[in-house]
């Protein structure tokens, strides 16, 4: 019988403590799930009770929260990701990271809304979680296997998610893969590794029921309609996948080239989406629930897998000056049957080659050198010479060799391939981020700064109110199962149809104060009681059928302010300062581009406007006043 | 003559990766693409354009005045990274 009377939801949260070998109920009341709804939120909730100081992320005290989301198994399109999170290795502070595939919807259908992992297994282990619980099995014979080998070789039927050679060894970026899908930052991992799991197989056989099947139903009908007839869900992720945005990037000053030493590279149609359409493409696939169906399908070695996306084509392609399509092809795929994180990985060898460059660290790297980088992505596996220290990530490269202004990464954690100085607000959101340099959890503002739409990308009038709006609405998103991309559609496709034309030019002038009036409405409580169109946010209506919880869009936003304000208290208490809200000093100090007086990240500024517009203190604290109103408990 | 050089939904549509235009100003160029794919100027209009890497919405827009050897980018907005 189920524990709780929301649709959606199994009620049912399990721990499982790998140093007792035991299984307990984890309590968790409606109360709060309607407060933390799922995904990142959920879990953040739960490692916010448990972690309350800083912890060595690699010991037994870490714990992995694996949640799911309302939405999955509810038929709502781009509705099966879940989330994985954890303390980081590669930050030391709060880590969420997401992933496709059929795994999370297993879970849930074994009758689990989360997984808590605590603990270290005495020997190599990996789990099985089924309707009839949890077993503790010998991952001995799996050890030291590739991601896809990992998975062919459990005997167990069901959804898998395992790691490769980077996360037994530690690697700081290391990923965890499920299918060919990865939750890629963070090095989640890596803290798989440090408590000897190898991974987890889910198998289940019944979904919760939705509170109004009916209502759902339409709402999701409604909801894929609109996603297939976006230009941007419907046309250019399908054809083009991610990787469509390079040439934008380039345009726009935005394609971190050579280090991020430029927002141009001179070869960017090599190594664009068209030309990965044209001459590498075998088809395009998507997750289940998925009708976008953005995932690329390449050749490598004979083999069809799975395609890179636009952050790894830029970190492995421009950023260090290689325009060799079919080779990040190559190095995408060893890196997902390795278990690394692309991002991380690329930004990593990109500081290194420059730290060669200038004498800092003779590695053998260099910007446009190709021959070296696969034997480099193995050492990191592996941690083999280079890649021993290479797995640590550039901020501990940048103590141990210098370089800090230009090691890209934030919080310890690498960037993502949008350089900043070309996009100021999402520069902002970078330094501010909860889990370090991610492009999403920072509020992704180069979307309404160049690539969908034309905000002044220098002015920071109002930039940190849109951060925080945007910050919010994605956590929300997230957390309620959903992918990302659904959130695409917030921005309707009459802007889009006329990006020069009038209509569009002053809706790009205005759209800097809609975060302030968001902002402002916010105070008043029923103002915000509605739903957007369901052409705009279908999210709302869609938690709302499937869980009868009473969700609206003001309430909506609430629950992602609750989210982003609990991940900064877990980082608060972890020993976040204010000064840890930082970017390198190239992003600060240099200018992008010599005309361009405003090309550069005044983030002093910004801080301190987006400090006070999220009402945290002085110090980057969420104040207690915050708090009340979020219904969080200190 | 201008290069004319297609991405994203532009690319999709028309098919082509770049053509050679005879074009004085970019209102020209959208005229000619109309022409030689045989759609409405209108259509041209969803897309944004850079003329050697500027974006027009810095130049005079449609009216900024092309040359021998410019290279016209046709960009479609988008997302998903």
């Amino acid at each position: 019988m189920s524990k709780t009377k929301l649709g959606a939801y199994t009620g049912k949260i399990i721990k499982i403590d790998l140093t007792n070998k035991t299984v307990d109920e984890y309590p968790f009341s409606d109360e709060e799930r309607e407060l933390y709804i799922g995904g990142k939120i959920m879990a953040a909730k739960i490692i916010y009770d448990n972690i309350k100081s800083k912890i060595d992320p690699f010991s037994p005290e870490n714990m992995i929260v694996i949640t799911t989301g309302p939405l999955n198994t509810m038929g709502s399109p781009c509705s099966s990701r879940f989330n994985v999170s954890t303390i980081s290795p590669l930050t030391g502070f709060y880590t969420s990271s997401n992933c496709g595939g059929n795994f999370g919807m297993a879970i849930k259908r074994a009758g689990y809304d989360a997984v808590i992992i605590v603990g270290k297994a005495e020997q190599k282990t990996y789990l099985k979680i089924t309707d009839d619980g949890v077993e503790f099995k010998d991952a001995t014979e799996l050890w030291g296997l590739t991601t896809t080998e990992a998975q062919q070789k459990i005997p167990d039927k069901g959804d898998k998610f395992v790691i490769g050679p980077a996360g037994e060894n530690l690697v700081r970026y290391a990923c965890v893969v499920s299918g060919e899908r990865a939750a890629g930052r963070g090095g989640v991992g890596a803290v798989f590794g440090s408590k000897n799991v190898k991974g987890l197989v889910a198998e289940g056989h019944k979904a919760p029921e939705p509170y109004d099947k009916e209502g759902l139903r339409k709402v999701n009908e409604k909801w894929t309609r609109v996603l297939k007839k976006h230009p941007t869900t419907g046309v250019q992720l399908p054809e083009l996948g991610t990787a469509a945005l390079v040439a934008s990037m380039h345009a726009r000053n935005l394609l971190a080239t050579n280090n991020y030493r430029s927002g141009k590279y001179e070869h960017f149609e090599d190594i664009s989406g068209e030309t990965l359409r044209d001459d590498y493409l075998v088809r395009n696939t998507g997750c289940t629930t998925c009708p976008i169906r953005c995932q690329r399908v390449v050749k490598v070695e004979g083999k069809e897998v799975k395609g890179p996306e636009v952050e790894t084509i830029g970190l492995f392609g421009s950023n260090i000056l290689n325009n060799d399509m079919q080779s990040i092809l190559d190095w995408n795929y060893y890196m997902d049957e390795l278990g690394m994180d692309t991002i991380s990985c690329g930004n990593t060898i990109s500081f290194a080659m420059e730290l060669n460059e200038k004498g800092m660290w003779d590695n053998g790297l260099s910007f446009g050198k190709i021959d070296n980088i696969k034997e480099t992505i193995e050492d990191i596996a592996y941690r083999r010479g280079i890649g021993d220290e290479l797995a640590e990530g550039s901020k501990r490269l940048a103590l141990k060799y210098g370089g800090m202004e230009f090691a890209m990464q934030a919080k310890g954690m690498e960037l993502a391939a949008y350089e900043p100085r070309g996009a100021v607000g999402h520069g902002l959101g970078y330094a501010i981020s909860n889990r370090g340099g991610c492009h999403l959890n920072g509020g992704y503002l180069v979307v309404l700064e160049g690539l969908m739409m034309s905000v002044d990308p220098y002015t920071t009038f109002g930039k940190a109110a849109l951060c925080i709006m945007f910050q919010d609405l994605m956590e929300a998103c997230s957390a309620g199962g959903n992918c990302l991309f659904t959130t695409y559609a917030f921005l309707p496709s009459f802007l889009l149809a006329k990006p020069q034309g009038a209509v569009t030019t002053v809706v790009n002038k205005v759209f800097t104060k809609v975060g302030l009036v968001l902002k402002f409405l916010f105070r008043i409580p029923t103002a915000l009681a509605f739903h957007l169109p369901g052409y705009m946010l279908p999210h709302t209506m869609a938690i709302r059928k499937a869980t009868g919880i009473h969700m609206n869009f003001g309430r909506f936003l609430r629950l992602g302010e609750r989210g982003y304000n609990l991940e900064r208290l877990i980082d608060v208490n972890l020993g976040l300062k204010p000064e840890d809200d930082d970017l390198p000093g190239r992003l600060k100090d240099e200018l992008q581009i010599p005309t361009e007086p405003k090309s550069k990240v005044p983030l002093e500024k910004l801080i301190k406007k987006y400090y006070r517009t999220r009402f945290w203190d002085k110090e980057g604290r969420p104040t207690k006043a915050l708090l009340k109103r979020l219904k969080i408990k200190e | 003559m201008v290069t004319v050089k297609l991405f994203g939904a532009a690319r999709i549509n028309f098919k082509d990766k770049q053509v050679e235009l005879e074009a004085s100003t970019v209102k020209e160029v959208l005229e000619k693409l109309a022409a030689k794919y045989g759609a409405p100027v209108k259509d041209f209009k969803q897309f944004v354009y850079f003329v050697n890497d500027v974006n027009i919405d810095k130049l005079k827009m449609y009216k900024t005045p092309l040359s021998d050897g410019d290279v016209v980018m046709v960009i479609s907005l988008g997302s998903g990274g």
